[in-house]
């Protein structure tokens, strides 16, 4: 993670400036920014009427209207706050498989929503996470914190078994405004991925799913006698890989993938699956904003 | 089913370390390679869906190690060479015959003999045997009779021992142990062979003209005259000319260009009148003959003098009278007392009379009470003996009749180291001969 910052060269920075993060949902913000609120305010964008009622600032009053009328009609405006945006970003030792390593990649792709979070005035968590919280970035705001967040993301610690519906069940007991969830994980877990997921359906929150995968599990290079180990259990098992087997593998994964697109399709939330070797800055510039997760 | 390299008790020791062997290794083979994969998740599901549903996957480490073994077993099964006598017919006693006639010497159109056929069918036929069955090789020529032996080795010498050759043919007696008889021929020569013979041919026609008779024989009509007979047939499809050329001691010799037709003969008696006694040859020669053996005959022409013959005696009217009517004879009579001992006489004839010293040149002896120190001691005399038996195939026999012989006595002698020519029904005998001329016992 080291050489984050230096991967980030000017131009891309620049590039990542013009974009903002997308929400399918108007979520309540805490300070004024640059995105539409649920709430009511005093932002420029004219929103509606309503019939004045006392204490309310008349300064908003629509004086033609009480002309024409004869009665107190206030102007409403749309509130601009910012976005609580959650980036769940899945540290478990699953994440280091790979060349380069999808921890590596998802650090990147996190470092880089990040930014254009900040750049927005968006309110940005970052969370790190395994088999329990691994770390949690507290929220940031203003792209001169992205550099706090770069260092989060260079030193959280690596490993363990992937229990993401513990890890977000812990997240979200806790009093936590509802926002855009942005989780980057390669979804293996034990209990299966949508328990995970389920948790943060479950409070509210608007959903994006990055599933990162490496080129040797979705295409392995295996052959003949191996014993296989399982780099977050270490759970071991003998087995004879022959091109029939390694052709159930393939079809394997691409029913978890299935799964995992039909669940998010299911409930509506956005979903992209890369490769680790496929190009970051396209992935951000360019998938990202086809799949409508940035503008 | 036996094994020829080691015993039974080998072969079973040797299958049980193989095994064993096979089964440690098995155990101890090789460590996996080990992988690490980001999650064995979906390789879970793969394999316990695979090992749910298949039985294969269930039995597939059992049939794995059985194989092994059961291919390490035959290796080393293969080691100890098995022989399924069911299978291989092992256990075999073959006689095989080889017919060692001249005629096997035709060539063939390949070039080669029937004979060098015949000795790699053998070859074949032995190589192509069980390991354990036996062999007695033998011919027809009775010269080559080997014992019954599996040492494939000592087949093939035998068989490379053999040679076609002039001589009666017979077939080798069956023995009881013999199983199988194999009879390599051309059948040319009819030979009366088993009824369980199995023949194996190498006959393949052959143009070929022999001389089948080559013989002289003195002339009735002259006296010291001889004249040969020769007889040649073409024995090929086709017709032949031939020269034939008969030679004999000096420059005499006679050439005749024959024409035979397929399938003629020729026979002619040839003059010898002008020819010298010694050894007479024939010879034909014929463009792409296949059996050279029989384009050759010897004969032997005797030479053309009287015997002289130097006959002691006391006065036998009979005899001499004989032997003066005998035209290839010239005797000289003399009595006992004029005998000396003289080297220029071709043979004698002593009646009733043995001198002290046995004479120079071959002899014949006539008498009862002939007492020599070179001669046999008589033991007795036997009166009025009649002739029981006599060796007609001895050449001093030929052509003798004694039916109508009448002797009045003779001596008992022992015929110990002496031929018997002739002997009573009681087996005494009355005439000897001995081989070794002038050192009769």
């Amino acid at each position: 993670m080291a050489t984050t910052v230096s991967l980030f060269n000017d131009e891309f920075l620049k590039k990542l400036e013009y974009l903002s993060i997308l929400s399918k949902r108007l979520f309540a913000g805490q300070f004024r920014a640059e995105r539409r609120a649920k709430r009511r305010g005093t932002g420029l964008e004219f929103a509606d009427y309503r019939q004045y009622v006392a204490g309310d600032d008349f300064r908003h009053l629509d004086w033609k209207a009480y002309l024409r009328l004869n009665r107190l009609i206030l102007r409403l405006f749309e509130e601009e706050e910012d976005l609580p945006i959650y980036l769940f970003v899945d540290v478990s030792q699953s994440m280091t498989y790979g060349n380069p390593t999808k921890v590596d990649y998802a650090r990147r792709v996190a470092a880089a929503l990040c930014y254009i979070g900040l750049s927005n005035l968006d309110r940005v968590h970052v969370v790190a996470y395994a088999d329990k919280i691994r770390g949690e970035l507290a929220p940031q705001r203003g792209k001169g914190r992205i550099f706090r967040v770069f260092k989060f993301l260079e030193e959280v610690a690596v490993g363990g078994e992937t229990n993401a519906r513990e890890s977000f069940k812990f997240y979200c007991t806790e009093t936590r405004r509802r926002g855009l969830a942005v989780v980057i994980s390669d979804f293996f877990d034990t209990a299966g991925f949508q328990s995970g997921l389920d948790i943060l359906r479950h409070f509210k929150h608007d959903m994006f799913i990055l599933h990162i995968a490496s080129h040797e599990e979705v295409d392995p290079a295996l052959k003949g006698e191996l014993v296989l180990i399982d780099s977050e259990n270490n759970v071991s098992r003998e087995v004879t890989v022959t091109p029939s087997l390694l052709a159930s593998y393939k079809e394997e994964y691409t029913r978890f993938c299935t799964e995992i697109e039909s669940y998010c399709s299911k409930y509506q939330l956005g979903y992209v699956r890369t490769v680790t070797d496929f190009p970051f800055e396209e992935l951000v510039l360019k998938v990202f904003r086809q799949g409508r997760f940035l503008k | 089913m036996s094994f020829l390299a080691v015993t039974g008790f080998q072969a079973a020791i040797l299958a049980l370390i193989t095994a064993g062997v096979i089964v440690a290794l098995y155990f101890l083979r090789l460590r996996h390679r080990r992988v690490f994969v980001a999650s064995s998740l979906l390789w879970g599901r793969i394999l316990d869906e695979q090992q749910a549903h298949s039985l294969w996957e269930k039995l597939r480490r059992l049939v794995s190690i059985i194989l092994a073994v059961v291919i390490g077993l035959l290796i080393a099964m293969a080691v100890a060479r098995p022989e399924a006598h069911w299978l291989t017919g092992g256990g075999e006693h073959t006689l095989l015959v080889l017919d060692t006639s001249p005629s096997m010497l035709a060539r063939t159109s390949d070039g080669q003999t029937r004979w060098q056929h015949a000795v790699d069918a053998a070859i074949r036929l032995v190589n192509a045997s069980a390991p354990s069955s036996e062999f007695r090789v033998a011919d027809t020529a009775g010269r080559v009779d080997a014992a019954s032996t599996s040492d494939r080795r000592e087949v093939r010498e035998a068989i490379q021992r053999m040679k076609p050759t002039a001589a009666v043919p017979r077939f080798p007696d069956i023995d009881a142990v013999t199983t199988d008889v194999r009879f390599i021929t051309d059948g040319v020569v009819p030979l009366p062979v088993p009824k369980r013979t199995q023949r194996v041919s190498v006959f393949q026609e052959a143009e070929n003209v022999g001389i089948t008779a080559f013989e002289i024989r003195s002339t009735p009509s002259a006296e010291l005259a001889y004249e040969a007979y020769l007889e040649v047939h073409n024995y090929g499809k086709t017709a032949k000319s031939t020269t034939l050329t008969i030679t004999g001691v000096g420059s005499r010799r006679i050439d005749r260009e024959l024409n035979l037709k397929a399938g003629e003969d020729f026979s002619q008696p040839f003059d010898l009148s002008k020819f010298e006694g010694g050894p007479v040859r024939a010879t034909l020669k014929t463009t792409g003959d296949a059996l050279p053996v029989d384009d050759i005959a010897y004969a032997y022409l005797p030479v053309k003098q009287k015997t002289r013959t130097l006959v002691v005696t006391g006065g036998n009217s009979y005899l001499e009278t004989l032997l003066h009517l005998d035209s290839l004879v010239e005797p000289t009579i003399i009595k006992p007392a004029q005998y000396r001992p003289d080297p220029t006489f071709d043979a004698y004839i002593l009646d009733g009379f043995a001198p002290a010293e046995a004479p120079p040149r071959p002899s014949l002896l006539i008498g009862s009470d002939l007492n020599a120190g070179w001669l046999p001691k008589p033991s007795g005399v036997i009166s009025n003996p009649r002739f029981g038996s006599w060796a007609e195939d001895h050449p001093a026999m030929r052509y003798v009749s004694l039916h109508d012989v009448l002797v009045d006595k003779a001596s008992r002698v022992t015929a110990d180291k002496l031929t018997v020519l002739a002997e009573t029904p009681d087996k005494s005998p009355l005439i000897l001969a001995s081989d070794e001329p002038g050192k009769p016992r």
